[in-house]
């Protein structure tokens, strides 16, 4: 197993290197910018490629595009300081294996190695995490829904119609009677009418 | 208001001011000028008749009855009225008017005049009145004449006709010493006689003007009007000259310019002798003057010789005006011939008559004779009667002069009183023209005034505008160095916070350092974001939206949903913006709104990208929030659209807010 590392910082560069030796692979490369990383991805195809986003030249993302339109054989993981949504969709986009936080890479980085040299994905679970972050430590029932769920529920609460509440919250009709059998789904109620009003009364929302 | 709308309001006042300026235009008048026929349709035998030439001929009203009666059987009565006209006129004009002519003309009068246009008939009232004149009853003859001045007008004929009823009316007034009403006559004469094209027909207008300033005593007046009369009369062969000429002497009498008197009458009278007119009418008062001129030569053979010869001539006129002229005259000589006249019945039978007909200036001559007679008789009695009549005539013509004075006066005064009036009229179209130049200047004004506050207004909005630019720029400044201060405070409580916390807990264990530096990595990430959406340029405008709402739903528990049809035609630098007053407008809503939902849209069409932003909040007022200081989200929404070539539109009632903002592709 070929290992190819990039990164502009030397010292994150070596750590890395350290480790991904000491996890039993060989790092046949390691360079401080994205030009260099793709130049010596096209030259060794090594089987792993464990890029930093903010590179100078090209960054991680770059390259990943570059390997992908290519269609090199080499996998792509990312480790970056980046914990948005945004970079991580664009990367997924790109067809990375593995994206992996910095501050992290210590517990998670044998694992995604790992994984990625089986030919499978490895997110970051703090990634993951991340994702549903804001409303995870809410643990009542409303809490398996989703913003617009539960703003659809508080307005059957005020009495609302279907037609009201696509009008309130910018939405069509038909996305909130969807809403509606989602909720009814998640909160595993009966398909009846009006159920949800009942429940909302019954639950004193 | 609009610039515009103002123009558009003084463009419509001008205009009404042009009407009105129109509007009070005076139309001029126009007058129709009648031109007097070149050639007269007349016949052979009316040519014949109408030629001076052969109306002492002997045959000359055989040929016309022969000629009238022929006609009248045919049944052509407008030759038969146009040849009797010929022959009114001339028989007129000497004075003869003989008794078979009068029945003639009665006969016609009665029978066949309705059988041809009034015009055509006119002349039997124009000769009527001329048979009255003669006979002295001046009152008989205005009325008649006055039947002729209701000819319509409309063409030379009936004008000319009408002028000169008039100039016999005001003749006749003249007479009768009714100045005023002769003066009015005349002038209306002129009227009609200037709406031809034939100007010597004035002459017998300037003759009566000439005689009316003699009555008034105006005598430079007089001249000068009998002057132009016979200025008129130049080239024509037979013409009225004797008469104005005997007009002259009178004048001359009267003013008592003996010596012109005297040497007019002699001129006059050889001129007439030689241009061999017949014409008795005229040459009885030319010789009465002649012999006067003879008298006061002392040549009363003479005198006595040319009475002699024009006394056949005068029986065969048969004229009353000229009898008695010639009654005076004969009694003039004898008294100054005889001491005396032999007979004063003649004279003093005409008396009545002359004081019926109020002839004022013949009675004077009648009393004067008589008194003459009287003296010369030594007859003091009945000359102290004549003298005390003749005063009365005296004074009552002189009385008569004094009431014409005072006519005279108030033709002048009504003269100057018409003057004035004009003045007047002129006065107020002057002032009406001074009224409307002051209401344009007015209306000028006050579009210029408008105009000025139209500028002014844009002005000051244009100064607001400045001032609120100046004062987003201070606080563009001021927020700066807020978000400095912000970043430095967060880099300071948060992350030197936790980095000494760290360095205090370091030795301790190893999980709960790890934690705090997981913590202080999320913090910077926070501040980082904040900062800048994170590689804006990589992740590109649609997505950074959508991880802005979706952010916004967990982080503020607010419902945003967002419709982004965008495909990536602007710069970055561009897009940066949009994301950057899209991220303004939901913080403002956020904090603001107190609304349940909002919604953005990026919406991509051919030429344009319209941005829109809209909250069902309970709205503000848009104009007094920007007017105020603490709008710096509203400032920073609108420079930022103007910065990258748009225009924020922002429009809130209490349903809720909408900012749009347009965006031309090509930038």
């Amino acid at each position: 197993m070929n290992v190819l590392i990039a990164d502009d910082h030397p010292f994150t560069l070596q750590g890395t290197k350290s480790f991904v030796e000491a996890y039993g692979y060989k790092v046949a490369d390691t360079c401080s910018n994205g030009v260099a990383a793709l130049n010596l991805i096209k030259l060794h195809h090594p089987d792993i490629a464990i890029l930093d986003i903010n590179m100078p030249g090209l960054d991680g993302l770059d390259v990943s595009l570059k390997v992908q339109e290519s269609k090199l054989r080499t996998k792509i993981i990312l480790l970056t300081m980046h914990k948005e949504m945004t970079i991580y969709k664009k990367a997924i986009e790109y067809g990375i294996y593995g994206y992996i936080l910095k501050e992290h890479a210590q517990t998670e980085l044998e694992k995604c190695l790992e994984e990625v040299a089986k030919g499978n994905r490895y997110v970051s679970t703090f990634l993951e995490d991340d994702l549903f972050q804001d409303h995870s430590n809410d643990d009542n029932l409303l809490s398996k829904l989703t913003l617009s769920e539960r703003k659809i529920i508080e307005l059957i609460a005020q009495q609302k119609t279907s037609k009201q509440i696509a009008g309130l919250l910018f939405l069509s009709e038909k996305t909130v009677e969807g809403h509606r059998s989602n909720i009814i789904e998640k909160l595993g109620l009966p398909k009846e009418k009006n159920i949800l009003l009942k429940w909302v009364i019954l639950n004193r929302i | 208001m609009s610039v515009k709308k103002y123009i558009i309001q003084f463009r419509i006042l001008f205009f009404l001011c042009l009407l009105i300026l129109g509007a009070c235009n005076k139309q001029k008048e126009e007058t129709i000028i009648y031109k007097k026929p070149l050639k007269l349709n007349f016949d052979a035998t009316c040519t014949w008749l109408n030629d001076v030439e052969n109306y002492n001929k002997k045959n000359y009203l055989s040929v016309f009855y022969t000629y009238y009666n022929q006609k009248i059987k045919e049944g052509k009565f407008i030759e038969a009225s146009r040849a009797m006209e010929i022959v009114s006129l001339k028989k007129s004009s000497h004075v003869s008017f003989d008794k078979p002519f009068m029945n003639t003309i009665n006969f016609y009068s009665k029978n066949y005049r309705n059988k041809v246009p009034a015009i055509n008939a006119s002349f039997v009232e124009s000769y009527l009145g001329d048979y009255y004149t003669d006979k002295g009853e001046f009152a008989k003859a205005i009325s008649y004449y006055t039947k002729n001045t209701l000819i319509p007008v409309n063409d030379y004929k009936s004008c000319y006709k009408k002028g000169d009823a008039y100039s016999t009316i005001s003749w006749c007034y003249q007479c009768i010493g009714d100045q005023k009403s002769a003066l009015a006559a005349n002038y209306k004469a002129l009227d009609y006689f200037k709406q031809t094209d034939q100007t010597n027909i004035l002459q017998t207008l300037y003759d009566n003007f000439g005689g009316i300033y003699e009555a008034m005593h105006d005598y430079d007046n007089a001249l000068k009007n009998n002057s132009l009369a016979i200025k008129y009369t130049r080239g024509e062969k037979y013409s009225n000259v004797y008469t104005y000429l005997f007009n002259r002497i009178n004048i001359y009498d009267h003013a008592g310019q003996y010596d012109k008197m005297y040497a007019l009458s002699d001129s006059t009278y050889h001129s007439f002798k030689k241009s061999g007119e017949v014409n008795t009418w005229i040459e009885v008062p030319l010789t009465q003057y002649y012999i006067k001129k003879l008298y006061h030569e002392g040549k009363f053979e003479e005198s006595k010789n040319l009475l002699d010869e024009l006394k056949p001539e005068v029986i065969a006129l048969n004229s009353n005006i000229t009898n008695l002229e010639y009654d005076v005259l004969v009694a003039e000589y004898e008294i100054k011939k005889n001491k005396g006249i032999k007979d004063t019945k003649l004279i003093k039978k005409s008396i009545p008559i002359l004081l019926e007909n109020r002839h004022f200036g013949k009675l004077r001559d009648c009393y004067s004779v008589l008194l003459d007679d009287a003296v010369a008789k030594k007859d003091y009695k009945n000359a102290h009667l004549y003298a005390v009549e003749g005063a009365k005539i005296q004074d009552s013509i002189a009385s008569m002069e004094m009431a014409n004075a005072v006519i005279e006066f108030d033709v002048k005064y009504k003269t100057k009183k018409k003057e004035q009036q004009i003045a007047l009229q002129e006065n107020t179209i002057q002032n009406k023209n001074t009224t409307i130049a002051l209401l344009v200047s007015v209306l000028i004004g006050l579009g210029l005034i408008g105009v000025a506050l139209v500028l002014l207004q844009k002005q000051r909005k244009l100064k607001k505008e400045k001032q609120n630019t100046q004062l987003y720029t201070k606080q563009l400044l001021e927020k700066t160095e807020e978000e400095r201060k912000r970043i430095a405070s967060d880099l300071h409580d948060s992350v030197s916070h936790e980095l000494l916390s760290l360095k205090n807990t370091f030795e301790e264990n190893a999980e709960s350092t790890n934690k705090k530096i997981d913590g202080i990595i999320n913090d910077i990430r926070s501040i980082s974001r904040n900062l800048h959406p994170i590689m804006f340029d990589k992740v590109g405008l649609k997505a950074t939206i959508n991880q802005m709402v979706e952010r916004t739903q967990n982080v503020n528990d607010f419902m945003v949903t967002a419709e982004i049809d965008y495909k990536g035609s602007l710069s970055s630098v561009v897009e940066l913006q949009i994301y950057r007053i899209i991220q303004e407008a939901l913080s403002n809503i956020i904090k603001y709104a107190d609304a349940v939902a909002a919604r953005i849209s990026v919406i991509e069409y051919k030429s344009t990208i319209v941005i829109e932003i809209k909250d069902n909040g309970k709205g503000f007022n848009v104009q007094e929030t920007l007017n105020n200081n603490h709008s710096f989200g509203l400032h920073n929404i609108i420079e930022r659209s103007r910065a990258i070539g748009g225009e924020a539109k922002i429009v809130s009632d209490p349903n809720g807010t909408i900012i749009t903002i347009e965006i031309k592709k090509h930038l």
